[in-house]
């Protein structure tokens, strides 16, 4: 007799559980290995005296501040949460296999949101894109930096996160109200986050903690590591504990049902765990302007200067390989160009012009 | 083989480093700046680099087995192992690439045949770009050519309906380990359907694949080669799942048995595909497809066809069977709710009824060899062959290898 595949048998074979999900020991493992490789690379040290380091601290604070500039940015494009959540990750994957100090995020977030609106299959145009993220001249930038992310990424562009899971709850759980189901469920507890007072239906509480763990999942779960700690369907019912324990609580033991009680006790803990990540997110935390100057100031201090000149390595111009004078020109103008603003920035690296960086 | 074992590949430029890092002033050019600058330390700048490199030296490539506007087809083996065959699908960069960089094709091939392990679907060993910035896909390498080149060759290939059940049999779960999976091909067609060394169909060309979108979601209707198109997307539908790749598998299913496109429309556009769809399988109206009048583009022709019925359909399929007109006919229903489900499909009882699929082993081999995989790889999705010129024929002559081999011949 056959078995047919359960959702759990295909999510194990997906290149996210496989080559992008981590314990918290191997992900700090790894932001420390990519961080030290980086040092190590630096082919030069900073002549100022006693430079602060740019430290791995510097580099974590310094992604939150850009993951929270991409969902800022695609939440302004009105691009959908799947699309916003695959850039975001992009952002953070890439930043497992480089360091900023070899690739600032500065250069590299933008791309990550053009290849996600690409692979979500938006069809917007890049001209159209630039212009709508105030970016008009940077195509050159943004199109250099595409084989580095994708290459950056191990070639995997599949990111799955909770959004159709949270959907496909909303839709049992309706079910679950209008069967009468979910009377007597006693109140959201203490620091809940639905707006859901007790008032009207169950279906209003239902459609609540729908919103609230929607908002959670939208935003706090990218500037956490929960996507690389956790399965979407952990996210789900994170994202729900969050918004309203009580009936989250109660949704969970009914789908873990049959399960002996050893695992159902291993899902409740991952579950308990993604919620608290959640909860824990501070949006004080995120860098503001200032503090991502101060940060970015230190980085171009000790940042690669053999990885400033994104356009002349991997530039468009390079893909035009042999496509007569035309492109030739236009190669030899580009790389004129990268030169120039590349030795204007290694003179800054040396030079007073710091504070102005920004 | 008189295959080159070259590497296509220029050696590793000098490290750009030196571009921006101010020169030690001594002219020694002996690059004495610092020890930890030697090569056994390597820089950041070439990171990159060196991870596509990795990839890259891992395969010998060998010579070119297709060639077309949107990729090259190699073949390579692994420099650990000659006997490691692959397939090098070098995606060609066009005038769109300055436009808006990778293309949209090669993503979604990347983004579902990374995720896609199963052993009726092609598999992608692995992606590296070469220096200027070409993608390369590593795949499996699949010698046998593909079904259309069997079908096609009736002078010399004849196959029985175990076989046709067998090659099916595959196709089907390659559809439903997709459909599982949450992703629609929306390509099916007898030249996506290689052929691997043992005889294995592997679905191949994502190109044009999605996943399935959320309710409300709006999708293209402009999709799917127009011959293995289904009715709902002439009619401009938007909303539409799995059943659309049904109906090209429904498709593939009847050209195999009567070995010749079941809507062959000419000249191909959409007006002539429904006239062809009326008058096979009937007109579809509100009656036999409620609410279909209802899709922005529903046009048929005013003389409305009644739906054909089984004895219609046995006159010209009897071959496969009774239990397998049955399936045919539940493929290719109108009403995409009506029809089978791609699990709908693998429960039907004629898969299970005699005869029994042929053996891997048993089945013909001759699907055109080992150039027909370039053919098929090299093309864009939604394409369509060139009816009936065999496309082998013009591949490979700039190349200098002085014969092609046969592989189907050599067993």
């Amino acid at each position: 007799m056959t078995t047919p595949i359960t959702e759990d048998d295909l999510y194990r074979t997906s290149t996210q559980h496989r080559l992008w999900t981590f314990t918290p020991t191997t992900l700090a493992a790894r932001r420390t290995q990519t961080h030290t490789a980086a040092l190590a690379r630096l082919p030069l040290r900073p002549n100022h005296s006693n430079p602060q380091p740019f430290t791995q601290t510097d580099s974590l604070a310094l992604l939150r501040r850009y993951t929270s500039q991409l969902h800022t940015t695609a939440t302004h494009l009105s691009l959908p949460g799947p699309l916003t959540a695959t850039a975001c990750q992009y952002l953070a994957r890439f930043y497992l296999t480089y360091s900023p100090l070899t690739y600032p995020p500065r250069q590299i977030y933008k791309t990550c949101l053009w290849l996600a609106c690409k692979v979500h299959g938006t069809h917007l145009g890049l001209n159209d894109f630039l212009r709508r993220i105030g970016s008009e001249g940077e195509k050159d930038v943004v199109l250099a930096a595409e084989f580095l992310v994708l290459g950056g990424l191990g070639w995997v562009v599949e990111v799955k996160g909770p959004g159709q899971g949270l959907k496909g709850w909303l839709v049992e759980a309706v079910g679950l109200a209008e069967e009468g189901e979910l009377e007597g469920l006693g109140m959201p507890g203490e620091g809940a986050r639905t707006v859901w007072k007790g008032e009207g239906a169950a279906g209003g509480r239902v459609r609540a903690a729908y919103a609230a763990a929607k908002g959670v999942l939208e935003r706090p779960a990218l500037l956490t590591d929960v996507w690389f700690l956790f399965s979407p369907a952990q996210m789900v019912f994170a994202g729900l504990m969050v918004a309203d324990g009580v009936l989250a609580g109660f949704c969970l033991e009914r789908k873990l049902g049959p399960l002996d009680v050893e695992v159902s006790e291993r899902v409740l803990e991952a579950v308990r765990a993604c919620a608290e990540m959640l909860a824990g997110f501070d949006e004080g935390e995120v860098l503001g302007r200032e503090g991502r100057e101060e940060v970015e100031a230190r980085l171009e201090m000790w940042r690669d200067p053999g990885t400033r000149d994104l356009v002349g390595r991997f530039g468009a111009g390079k893909a035009a390989g042999g496509q007569g004078e035309e492109a030739e020109e236009r190669r030899k103008e580009m790389k004129k160009e990268a030169r120039e603003k590349s030795r204007r920035e290694g003179d800054e690296l040396f030079g007073p012009g710091l504070a102005r960086k920004g | 083989m008189a295959a080159s074992p070259a590497l296509d590949v220029p050696p590793d430029p000098p490290f750009k480093r030196r571009k921006t890092t101010p020169e030690p002033t001594s002219g020694t050019g002996t690059g004495t700046d610092s020890p930890d600058d030697s090569a056994s330390a390597p820089l950041a700048a070439d990171l990159a680099d060196q991870l596509d490199s990795q990839e890259r030296k891992k395969y010998v490539k060998g010579k070119k087995l297709g060639s077309g506007q949107y990729a090259d087809v190699f073949e390579a083996h692994l420099l650990a192992d000659p006997k490691k065959l692959v397939a090098i699908k070098k995606i060609k960069v066009g005038p769109e690439v300055q436009e808006f960089g990778i293309s949209y094709d090669s993503l979604r091939e990347i983004r579902f045949l990374q995720e896609l392990h199963h052993p009726n679907i092609i598999k992608l060993h692995a992606v590296f770009s070469t220096k200027n910035q070409n993608l390369n896909l590593v795949l499996e390498h699949l010698p046998q050519g593909d079904l259309l080149k069997l079908i096609q060759d009736t002078q010399s290939i004849s196959y029985t309906p175990a076989d046709i059940k067998a090659w099916m049999l595959m196709l089907q779960r390659a559809i439903y380990f997709c459909h599982a999976n949450g992703v629609l091909h929306r390509d099916i067609k007898p030249n996506n359907l290689l052929i691997a060394a043992d005889g294995e169909i592997k679905l191949a060309d994502f190109g044009l694949a999605r996943p399935m979108a959320d309710p409300y979601q709006p999708m293209t209707y402009n999709t799917i080669t127009i011959w293995y198109r289904p009715p709902e997307l002439f009619f401009q539908a938007q909303h539409y799942g799995g059943a659309v790749d049904i109906w090209s598998c429904g498709c593939v299913f009847a050209e195999l048995i009567s070995r010749d496109v079941l809507f062959r429309a000419w000249p191909e556009n959409e007006i002539n595909m429904v006239k062809l769809i009326c008058e096979k399988v009937g007109t579809p109206t509100e009656e036999n497809w409620p609410g279909v009048s209802k899709l922005k583009g529903y046009v048929t022709p005013s003389e409305i066809v009644p739906i054909k019925t089984r004895d219609d359909w046995l006159a010209v399929f009897r071959s496969i069977g009774e239990l397998g007109v049955d399936l045919l006919i539940k493929m290719l229903t109108l009403d995409p709710r009506v029809r089978l489900t791609a699990e709908g499909v693998l429960r039907h009882p004629f898969w299970t009824a005699a005869p029994r699929p042929s053996r891997l082993e048993d089945l013909p081999r001759k699907g055109g060899g080992v150039e027909v995989m370039g053919d098929s790889l090299k093309q864009r999705g939604g394409e369509l062959p060139r009816n009936g010129e065999a496309n082998a024929a013009g591949v490979g002559r700039g190349d200098k290898v002085a014969r092609k081999i046969d592989f189907g011949a050599m067993k």
